[in-house]
């Protein structure tokens, strides 16, 4: 229908701005990134044309496949752990529960607590003597070397990790949860359903868009996280924590080499992009109803 | 719950020891305008202005954008979709100093506009809109045309109401992530009037020593608008939304 | 109508003149209370120079080589601070620009050199590949500073049992450790682990303490392969995996830690430290500075001698004035002293640094034999390996001569050989 196409047309009109300012603040600098990628360059010195050497490097560069690594670890396992709490979490608040609003808000705090304070005090209490030393001393009776253990400084990082942002993906399953109209889960109660029947058969469905938005962004955001990284461990002890945005950072800032760093964040951004074709392919956002 | 503990105001208000503080001080407090260099309160500003407008925008954007890419059908949705969405799969760190370098051509350094403008770009934001916007049952949207309704007019008085737990959502998120925003503006920003929070907590990081106490005090601070902000919005997420159904 | 329109614009033309000031930008590291300082002194200048605006940007020192980098990009800044350190990349890139003598009333650039201490520029950072392109802000040298009121605790002489060898240093740390069934509560020996720079430090001296040339590239890459350079490696790493002295997970910051009394020896504080040491619990008569421990067949090397240095960007249009700006700045040794901080300027009454600075006699001899840091454009990379270097041995266990092998396989890809 002719009519039909004129308004499906006219959306375009409504990605057109975003379209434009993204294109030029940000999709610009990313092609120059990528063209520096080619290049040898420290920021102030002329560029030197240099072709895959940066690629081939890159391959080649053991620091480089243990950052990636790292990431793939840090992100996926925090992800899976921030889904699943933020979720009961939403459904918790969703049923009329004593304090709810400092409940809320507690869990919510540390989202928007600068990188400063976070790291001051979780500083206290990761140190040899400090807060959760002492506790798991009481209860399991081992100091665990949080921050100067190669093996278990990635999971206080996760920690970290989930601590921070959980409170970020509740809101966003709140916000899904309240976009279901309660008259669902009332003809469902009239027909005898359990708690746990209407979780799987309404909610859970229903809620499938929102699943995908958490899931997408959480592990493209968890991949380029470094704050924590950089403020807590400098990507220590033993690069055990140096996470690909950090690598990306310290070649680029510190050690002034843009053109390998831009060619790292071609790999990172590669990967995101697989990584988020595969998910549309197999989960589809769909319009509901 | 364990998070309420951490509050960092414990720590702040003593000297920095290692075990948690028996001393409370509001020394750290009271200092902080000893510091005559640094004009806090025109920093709160500066940050006020730029999260305020660049949340503005970014709503502005996102929710349009959102909007297209989730109700409507033309050509190349899809791709131009992962276009935007692919904004956010690159680091910041590698796009900051192409970006610095524009900016300076376009004679926006040191700017407010240099500041908001960046600051306004979330991808994030977008995909977002465009999920909850797939909830909107296209029905109503078909009827409100069938009774003459411009697409905008749709958008606006029918769409953007009914995404509002969304849209509350963007501004919570995006207002935290503009605000604790330091690589950005510590490039572009020259001039120490146009400072805004994050920088000024980091100026507390000295080479030799950091006094602890006074960075920790104005980190607090630094959080309460926020928090303001989250619980101000948050009542609306305590009420639901009912669909009156199809007309 | 002709002549009033000529006067009106003469008027203009003079008001331009008179309002058109030169601006001059400059970038400092920021810490309390000597941005003060810094402000005050360009306030001074200004008063002094009313056709001269010079503007300062206060940045966090870690942030400090971004900044600088990215204004030069922008063309945003005419002066500016960097450590000795970082310098070189910025001297080695053209980035800087030489010594102006008539900006400082001399007329060779030599004569400027000789209004610091000998020596001085090069070892804060200012000379690269026979130019001068920087003057001083900031000279330091490390001491090892031990608790005295510790020792006296475990019944040790503050006088007579202070560690002269490294040797001594490992058995005080020993006695002064305290433990809580198997976890320290308070280490004999703390160093920054995390940041690369303090361990490339300690380690520096240990290297040229035990014969190894750490003030060139071909040098350091070769102490990497001898027995010497393996045994001041080796010295270092054994304070925290053999000796059991130290404890990284205890606190990050040593001079935090020591202040807190939770460390009783620590090797990186200059004469800036007594400043620092009011803010905590210890108190400056329970501490003491001493010269760091030598090998007992090893040379006579003091801790590093580090520093800051003040430049111009090659940039600056207006580069005499710039200098004038700069001399300026560094004219007042005597504020900064009061804090303990030294400048190495000749003009400073040398009876202050003695005044304000406990036991500067310590400091004065061991800068005697402090050897100058590398200084190499690839600074930041060489760092980073030898601080990963050590946190393999420390936190992943691997062998000193394994670690030392990567480390050679690191200097080499990072010096291109």
């Amino acid at each position: 229908m002719k009519y039909n196409e004129k308004i499906q047309k006219k959306g375009f009109y409504f990605v057109l701005p975003t379209l434009i300012i993204y294109g030029i603040f940000l999709i610009y600098p990313m092609l120059s990134a990528f063209h520096y990628s080619f290049y040898k360059w420290n920021m102030i010195s002329e560029s030197k044309y240099v072709g895959l050497k940066h690629y081939i490097r890159m391959f080649g560069d053991r620091r480089f496949w243990n950052s990636y690594l790292t990431t793939f670890h840090f992100t996926f396992i925090s992800i899976f752990i921030i889904i699943i709490l933020s979720f009961l979490l939403a459904l918790l608040f969703q049923e009329k529960i004593m304090l709810k609003n400092i409940f809320q808000s507690s869990i919510f705090v540390p989202v928007i607590l600068t990188m400063v304070a976070i790291a001051v005090v979780w500083q206290f209490m990761f140190q040899s003597t400090g807060v959760l030393s002492n506790i798991f001393l009481d209860i399991f009776g081992i100091n665990i070397k949080w921050l100067t253990s190669k093996s278990v400084a990635p999971y206080s990082m996760i920690l970290v990790n989930v601590w921070k942002i959980t409170g970020y993906y509740m809101i966003i399953f709140i916000a899904g949860l309240l976009n279901i109209p309660s008259i669902y889960y009332e003809a469902a109660k009239v027909d005898g359903t359990s708690y746990l029947q209407r979780l799987f058969y309404i909610t859970i469905p229903l809620m499938k868009n929102t699943f995908i938005l958490a899931f997408v962004s959480g592990v493209i955001f968890s991949f380029a996280a470094f704050p924590q990284q950089y403020v807590m461990t400098e990507g220590g002890p033993a690069r055990s924590t140096e996470v690909l945005a950090l690598l990306i950072y310290k070649q680029a800032f510190e050690f002034t080499k843009f053109g390998y760093s831009s060619a790292i964040s071609v790999a990172f951004f590669l990967t995101l992009l697989v990584f988020s074709l595969i998910q549309f392919r197999i989960f589809q956002s769909e319009s509901n109803y | 719950m364990v998070v309420s503990s951490f509050k960092p105001t414990s720590e702040v208000l003593a000297i920095p020891v290692n075990i948690l503080p028996k001393n409370w001080q509001i020394d750290a407090y009271t200092n902080l305008s000893n510091y005559t260099e640094y004009d806090f309160t025109r920093y709160f500003i500066n940050s006020f202005i730029v999260t305020f407008f660049a949340v503005l925008l970014a709503v502005i954007l996102c929710t349009t954008a959102g909007y297209g890419f989730a109700k409507y059908k033309f050509k190349y949705n899809n791709l131009i979709f992962i276009i935007v969405l692919s904004t956010i799969m690159i680091p910041f760190q590698a796009i900051v100093v192409p970006l610095f370098i524009l900016m300076k051509d376009l004679g926006l350094q040191n700017s407010y506009l240099g500041l908001i403008i960046p600051e306004s770009l979330t991808a994030f934001g977008v995909f977002l809109m465009r999920q909850f916007f797939y909830s909107i049952p296209d029905e109503i949207i078909e009827s409100a045309r069938i009774d003459g309704a411009s697409e905008f007019r749709i958008f606006w008085t029918i769409s953007v109401p009914m995404a509002k737990t969304a849209i509350f959502a963007l501004i919570i998120f995006h207002s935290q992530w503009v605000w604790n925003l330091l690589l950005w503006p510590l490039i572009i920003i020259s001039s120490p009037e146009m400072r805004t929070i994050p920088q000024a907590i980091a100026l507390f990081s000295g080479v030799y020593f950091t006094p602890y106490p006074e960075q920790l005090a104005i980190s607090v601070l630094a959080c309460l608008p926020l928090l303001v902000i989250f619980m101000f919005l948050s009542k609306n997420f305590t009420k639901g939304i009912t669909l009156t159904g199809i007309k | 109508m002709k002549k009033l329109s000529f006067v009106i614009s003469l008027f203009f033309l003079l008001g331009n003149i008179s309002f058109a000031k030169e601006i001059i930008r400059h970038i400092h590291w920021t810490q309390p209370p000597y941005d003060e300082i810094i402000m005050q002194t360009a306030k001074d200048f200004m008063a002094k120079n009313p056709n001269v605006e010079i503007k300062v940007q206060l940045v966090a020192d870690a942030d400090m080589p971004t900044k600088v980098r990215t204004a030069l990009t922008g063309d945003g800044v005419d002066t500016f601070a960097m450590p000795n350190m970082q310098s070189p990349w910025f001297m080695a890139n053209g980035t800087t620009a030489e010594i102006i003598p008539s900006a400082f009333g001399k007329s060779t650039v030599q004569e400027v050199v000789d209004m610091w201490l000998p020596g001085a520029i090069k070892k804060t950072g200012g000379f690269y590949e026979g130019k001068y392109y920087g003057i001083p802000h900031e000279m330091s040298n490390y001491a090892a500073w031990v608790n005295t009121a510790h020792m006296k605790a475990a019944g040790l002489d503050p006088k007579k049992d202070i560690p002269k060898t490294w040797q001594e240093f490992k058995l005080i740390g020993k006695m002064l450790t305290k433990k809580n069934n198997d976890v320290i509560t308070r280490n004999g020996f703390a160093i920054n682990t995390k940041a690369a720079i303090f361990p490339f430090l300690i380690l520096h001296t240990l290297m040229q303490q035990k014969g190894q040339d750490w003030s060139s590239e071909k040098g350091l890459h070769k102490s990497l392969t001898t027995k010497g350079g393996l045994e001041a490696f080796s010295t270092f790493t054994n304070w925290a995996t053999k000796d059991g002295i130290f404890d990284p997970g205890l606190f990050d910051n040593e001079r935090e830690g020591f202040g807190n009394g939770l460390t009783s020896q620590f090797l990186t504080g200059g004469t800036w430290y007594w400043g620092v040491l009011d803010g905590y619990s210890v108190k400056r008569n329970e501490v003491m500075p001493i010269k760091y421990p030598r090998f007992k067949d090893g040379e006579n090397i003091g801790g590093v001698a580090y520093g800051y240095c003040v430049f111009v960007a090659k940039q600056t249009k207006n580069k005499e004035m710039a200098w004038k700006w700069l001399n300026y700045l560094e004219s007042h040794p005597e504020k900064y002293i009061v804090h303990g901080w030294f400048q190495p300027r000749k003009s400073l009454d040398k009876t202050l640094a003695a005044k304000y600075i406990p036991n500067y006699e310590v400091f004065g001899e061991e800068f005697e034999y402090a050897a100058s840091i590398i200084a190499t454009a690839n600074f930041a990379e060489l760092q980073d390996a030898v601080g990963a270097a050590v946190q393999r041995v420390i936190f992943e266990g691997t062998s000193n001569e394994d670690s030392l092998s990567m480390l050679k396989d690191d200097v080499e890809n990072i010096l291109d050989m």
